[in-house]
């Protein structure tokens, strides 16, 4: 989306004002609008889920391994589930 | 009367203490220069005077260092190429002297810098006579390779790899006019058909090594979970050591073209509780390849020196946000067919699988690359139309 903005006269005029004297505030914006927590794909079910199922066997090993060997606490992504 | 002192004696004298120019060797007994300029250039460098050399015991190889375009660190120098380099590539006509001069035979490079780029689209050089043979290799695992074929139109041979690339690079050739003498070969020296280690050799090793990339995991959260699924490996495996292997130390490499947004060791003390057994390396790869027992990696193309090292290699693919990375389609595409794609599940329970033979023999060349580069040149020597230096 971004890159596709770039290219346009808007995207263009946009850069130009940020690198002017008094861009300053514009590069901020940019920069926490390109931050990458806050992408849109982020929101997507399937990627949420993706995230979620990549934790859950992350978690369910750790347990495993906690429960092999007596005395372990769990690890911080154990106690997320 | 002629009252000046006759100068053509001293003439004659001045023309003596001048050391006369020398003459250049016969074509196939001059040296072969080898372009780098950073880690990635140095190791296809390094690897293909290991080839040559294989080739001809007797071949005189020269490491050429290009100044201008210079991206290692004086550690990665001393790492690397600690006798240093044998010729310096520096200054604005660099090139073109080392084209229109009879010093080498060939010059190598895995990167088609700028103004060498600009010396081979010259067509009266590309028809000089006794002008070394300028080979083109990929830089390695190319995500996106037609713009990398484009600029190594003009050079005297290309070597490319996976072999299914040949059709396409034939293809595109069709439809560039500026086409000169050019052979096209299969084979890059990381891409050499792998070793074969004992079963003894691998049993014996308990070393697993994580290959870091500058940009895979792009966000920091999907780099923190790689980190806690490695400290769970090491805890699962206190009798083996987990090496994360750096590329780069943080700082370094800041001129390379992927620049890594959170460095490792600092997300490691992010970690509470890491085992002792997780640790940080910035080792050589043929070093961490001497005791690998397995190689994981997200995309980088480590994974093909694991592969050729006979190591046992995981591609892991499915890290948390790999939604928004860009590099995880085109890896998935050129190891689909390969059987190393290893979810996180198999990967924390060490379950590898060998590659598929038939890929593998797509993606990496037979041992004989020197041998097949040196016959490139030896026909070059030959080709049809040249044009005596003196005549240009």
């Amino acid at each position: 989306m971004i890159a596709k903005l770039k290219k346009t006269a808007l995207g263009k005029a946009i850069y130009r004002l940020s690198r002017a004297r008094l861009g300053a505030p514009l590069q901020m914006l940019s920069r926490a609008v390109q931050h990458e927590a806050l992408q849109l794909e982020h929101l997507k079910s399937a990627h949420r889920s993706h995230n979620q199922r990549q934790i859950d066997i992350l978690a369910h090993f750790e347990a495993q391994i906690a429960s092999s060997q007596p005395g372990k606490v769990p690890r911080a992504s154990e106690q997320n589930t | 009367m002629n009252l000046l002192p006759d100068l053509a004696p001293l003439a004659a004298a001045l023309r003596d203490l001048t050391p006369p120019e020398p003459t250049p060797l016969p074509f196939l007994e001059r040296p072969v220069l080898l372009l780098f300029s950073d880690d990635s250039t140095l190791f296809f460098a390094r690897r293909m005077r290991d080839c040559l050399q294989a080739a001809d015991p007797d071949l005189v190889v020269h490491m050429g260092w290009v100044v201008g375009e210079n991206a290692l660190s004086y550690r990665q120098m001393s790492q690397l190429l600690p006798e240093g380099p044998d010729h310096a590539v520096h200054g604005k006509n660099a090139f073109a002297e080392l084209m229109e001069g009879s010093e080498y035979r060939a010059i190598l490079t895995s990167r088609v810098y700028g103004p060498l780029g600009a010396q081979m689209r010259r067509k009266v050089l590309s028809v000089r006579k006794d002008r070394p043979c300028v080979l083109a290799f990929l830089g390695g695992l190319d995500f996106f390779p037609q713009n990398g074929y484009f600029r190594r139109r003009n050079c005297d041979g290309v070597y490319l790899f996976p072999h299914s690339e040949l059709p396409v690079y034939a293809g595109l050739a069709e439809g560039w006019d500026d086409m000169m003498w050019q052979e096209v070969g299969f084979g890059h020296p990381s891409f050499l058909q792998p070793q074969t280690l004992s079963p003894e050799d691998l049993a014996s090793r308990r070393d697993i090594y994580f290959f870091t990339q500058a940009l895979s995991p792009s966000t920091r959260r999907g780099r923190l979970h790689i980190l806690q699924a490695l400290a769970a490996m090491a805890r699962a495996n206190p009798d083996r050591t987990v090496w994360i292997k750096l590329r780069h130390l943080p700082g370094e490499n800041q001129k390379h073209l992927h620049l890594e947004k959170h460095d490792y060791p600092g997300l490691l003390t992010e970690l509470s509780d890491v085992p002792a057994n997780l640790k940080l390396t910035a080792c050589t790869m043929d070093e961490a390849l001497e005791t690998a027992a397995l190689g994981i990696t997200c995309t980088s193309t480590a994974a093909i020196d694991v592969i050729r090292a006979g190591v046992p290699c995981m591609v892991h693919l499915d890290f948390v946000d790999n939604y928004v990375d860009p590099l995880v389609e085109p890896m998935r595409k050129l190891f689909a067919k390969s059987g190393l794609i290893t979810s996180l599940e198999d990967m924390l329970h060490l379950r590898s699988s060998a590659p598929d033979p038939q890929w593998q023999d797509d993606m990496f060349c037979p041992r004989d690359l020197g041998t097949r580069v040196l016959d490139t040149v030896r026909r070059f020597a030959d080709r049809p139309f040249q044009l005596s230096p003196t005549t240009t």
